[in-house]
């Protein structure tokens, strides 16, 4: 290719990339503010149809990568691409062979959202779709260039560093705009969380609808009058879910139907599917993925037999870690089903005819994964946000599109906000679950004399003994937790001893995993930080990290010793290089006796 | 551009880690301290008193029946002790349950004195983190090497060495 034709599409893909910066902080504003803002903003330029969402597409778990949104770092890559394409136009030696392997990356990752936005989220956005065009330009002016010489270290090495302080300049600005959507909002956490009690009386209405399948074909739908339902049986909308008890993100989604089922109950029908991903119970599967799904299936059913289906739901959710045999009985036992009838129904093929009944629903809507949810028979998958789905509701039920996007809003959920913790925070927390109640340090104590102190900004204490915790806790009128006291604080329910073995962190889980929600988020909590360079954190230090009660730092950053004698003294909570799995609600650590002490171990006191 | 990039960072930064030195010194045991005024129960009764051993080099080492190295580190230190006969080891559970800790000693055998630290207060003072955790005093009782974990291809190279290089 001349060079006049080479500089010619290097003028051209300018405009090209300042548009792409334009797009990503234009798809990096809609995220924020539809995720972590009041959820306002409208995206100009894409219209919802059957095949484009960008509503979907930018809020879905895709659209972070380690928590920053993809559209952030799109930023950062676009403007340091242009930086190589004024580098080029100045004829520096190497600038545009580089451009084509950028454009090799940019292609090849445009191809990977694109599968992605298909196949799992089932819609495309329109901003995206765009920025492939400028990803497409920008291979086709890379290729122009192919014959160009190749790029010298030095240049490698100054893009790569203009590409990380860019990138770092737009993670910096997206945190600060952050920042100021979760100025001022207030946290207002239901304290029950979800939870069902009985299921509804009578069989589930036998509604019958048009749906368009998972591939593209048009189907009836019939609801079963077996089928658990909740909701309004008059109802002419109906939200179908087919869902996995083992599946991962049907256990998120299940927060966001409680969601929608706490929202339109009284006006629409609400109906749950059995899909086990396992051929052994379900037509409608090729490969075995959950090897519990298909028994935990129908433990479901025999527990709606006595309509116990929704609240065994949540606690199988909850419990996603251990769906075997004996636990999935316990948790018939704990929603309040009568063992004998259960145990009867787990032996009949009747829990398992259901279950291939549902199997074979899915098949005949092809679906080919879970959850997959149907709302007035349009198919939403596991990326769709409540907000998405009330919208699909609201309009079902006939409220104008204005209204439908306004009231689907009031469904934000608050608790995700962040909120700064007030300098005059009350430094206990009245807890009351149950027939417990009591008052627990709002953080994890410091230590002064041999004596506890409360307070926000305080070194927690470190090398503490169980012993030392508890004379500390006494020097100031205090005393320590019991374990139950202090898992029913960090779960926001009331734990119970389920297995009977004194412990209560071991168990079943009531609550949360963690104290802020059933997920890990890392930017809640002080923990998972593995790396030597870490410390303890200051108390107060993690305004997200905070219990349904207001309780702070309840897991990850120091170890907690609870207990009232020696012999249960227990250390709760994992510290801050303790990792994800162990930094929970629930994770007992009873190894070591009570005169233990390290660099890890703290505690926190309770009254009353 | 500069100030972008400041503000930007700014708002990267990390939650306040409590200062350097409060955590070092919450890391730090001061066991020659420790280690003078040392009294663990013996399982023959009476007690291990580090005190008591001046004049030749002491090895303790922690365990628990929950460990898996120690089922073979214990064996292979009763070996090399034998062979040591001028180096005091003592062999200090750790495990809460003294049952737990019986049945460990019935099960792998091994012919070291064996102590017992239920309440985990000597392991605390002592830093150890994991198991097995071994220390070496001198003579004098000045803690000299500690070393964690064992490698059954590396058996005792170190502790030799650290031996080799007492005063």
């Amino acid at each position: 290719m001349s060079e006049r034709t080479q500089r010619i599409g290097l003028w051209l893909l300018v405009p090209a990339l300042l548009f792409g910066v334009f797009v990503g902080g234009l798809m990096t504003w809609h995220h924020d503010i539809q995720l972590y803002g009041s959820g306002e903003g409208e995206l100009i330029g894409c219209v919802e149809s059957a095949e484009v969402n960008c509503d979907i597409v930018n809020t879905s778990e895709y659209s972070e990568l380690l928590g920053v949104p993809i559209a952030t770092l799109a930023i950062g890559f676009y403007a340091t691409v242009l930086v190589l394409v004024v580098l080029a136009l100045r004829r520096r030696a190497g600038a545009h062979r580089l451009l084509l392997a950028a454009g090799v990356c940019a292609v090849l990752y445009s191809a990977f959202l694109f599968y992605i936005s298909k196949t799992q989220l089932g819609f495309v956005c329109a901003w995206c779709i765009r920025l492939y065009g400028v990803n497409a330009a920008l291979l086709a002016v890379g290729l122009i260039g192919r014959n160009t010489p190749t790029p010298p270290a030095r240049l490698l090495l100054t893009i790569g560093a203009a590409w990380g302080a860019l990138t770092l300049a737009a993670i910096g600005g997206e945190r600060i705009y952050r920042s100021t959507l979760s100025d001022g909002e207030v946290i207002e956490v239901a304290k029950e969380g979800t939870h069902h009690d009985l299921d509804p009386e009578g069989d589930a209405p036998a509604l019958s609808f048009t749906v368009q399948t998972e591939d593209k074909n048009e189907a009836t739908f019939t609801i079963d009058p077996s089928d658990a339902w909740l909701g309004n049986p008059a109802a002419q909308v109906a939200v179908v879910e087919f869902a996995d008890l083992e599946c991962g993100y049907c256990k998120r989604m299940a927060s966001q139907m409680a969601r929608l089922e706490a929202t339109y109950g009284d006006r629409v029908l609400f109906v749950f599917k059995h899909f086990p991903m396992d051929p052994t119970c379900n037509a409608g599967v090729k490969n075995r993925k959950h090897r519990k799904a298909c028994m935990a299936a129908k433990a479901a059913v025999c527990a709606g037999k006595q309509r116990r289906f929704w609240a065994f739901q949540d606690l199988a959710f909850k419990n996603q870690h251990q769906l075997g045999e004996s636990y999935l009985r316990t948790y018939a036992e704990t929603v309040g089903a009568d063992l004998e009838a259960y145990d009867q129904c787990m032996a009949s093929n009747e829990a398992a005819q259901q279950v291939a009944r549902d199997g074979e629903a899915g098949k005949s809507l092809d679906i080919h994964g879970t959850p997959r949810i149907f709302i007035d028979g349009k198919l939403y998958r596991s990326g769709s946000s409540a907000e998405v789905m009330a919208r699909a509701i609201e309009t079902a039920l006939g409220t104008s599109p204005q209204e439908a996007v306004a009231n689907a809003q009031g469904l934000r959920e608050t608790r995700s906000v962040v909120k700064a913790i007030p300098d005059d925070i009350p430094l206990q927390q009245s807890i009351s679950y149950g027939d417990i109640s009591f008052e627990i340090d709002t953080f994890e104590s410091g230590l002064n004399n041999g004596k506890a102190v409360a307070g926000k900004h305080e070194v927690p204490a470190l090398r503490v003994s169980f012993y030392e915790a508890q004379e500390a806790c006494e020097a100031a009128g205090k005393r320590m937790c019991t374990e139950q006291e202090w898992v029913t604080t960090c779960q926001g329910a009331l734990a119970l001893d389920d297995n009977n073995n004194g412990g209560f962190a071991d168990d079943m889980i009531e609550g949360t995993a963690y104290p802020y929600a059933d997920f890990h988020d890392r930017s809640r909590c002080w923990d998972g930080r593995k790396d030597p360079k870490f410390r303890p954190v200051y108390t107060g230090e993690m305004p997200g990290c905070v219990s349904r009660d207001g309780v702070y730092d309840m897991t990850g950053n120091v170890e907690e010793w609870v207990g009232t004698s020696p012999e249960d003294a227990v250390l709760l909570g994992g510290a801050w290089d303790t990792t994800k799995d162990h930094a929970r609600c629930y994770r007992r650590n009873a190894t070591y006796g009570p005169g233990y002490s390290s660099q890890r171990t703290g505690f926190r006191c309770c009254s009353g | 551009m500069f100030l972008f990039l400041f503000f930007s960072l700014a708002a990267l930064a990390e939650p306040e880690m409590i200062p350097v030195e409060v955590f070092e010194a919450a890391k730090n045991t001061d066991l020659d301290e420790a280690a003078t005024d040392v009294e663990i129960a013996l399982r023959d009764g009476g007690h291990f008193r580090l005190s008591e051993h001046r004049g030749k080099p002491v090895i303790l080492t922690f365990w628990a029946s929950w460990c898996g190295p120690c089922r073979l580190e214990l064996p292979a230190l009763s070996t090399w002790a034998s062979e040591h006969p001028d180096v005091a080891v003592y062999a200090v559970s750790v495990d809460r349950s003294r049952q737990a800790a019986e049945q460990f000693i019935k099960r792998v055998k091994f012919d070291l004195p064996v102590a017992f630290d239920p309440d985990a207060t000597h392991l605390g003072r002592y830093g150890v983190l994991s198991m097995p955790t071994m220390f070496l005093f001198d003579a004098e009782g000045k803690l000299a090497w500690r070393h964690t974990g064992y490698s059954k291809a590396k058996g005792f190279t170190d502790l030799d060495a650290a031996l080799g290089e007492l005063p």
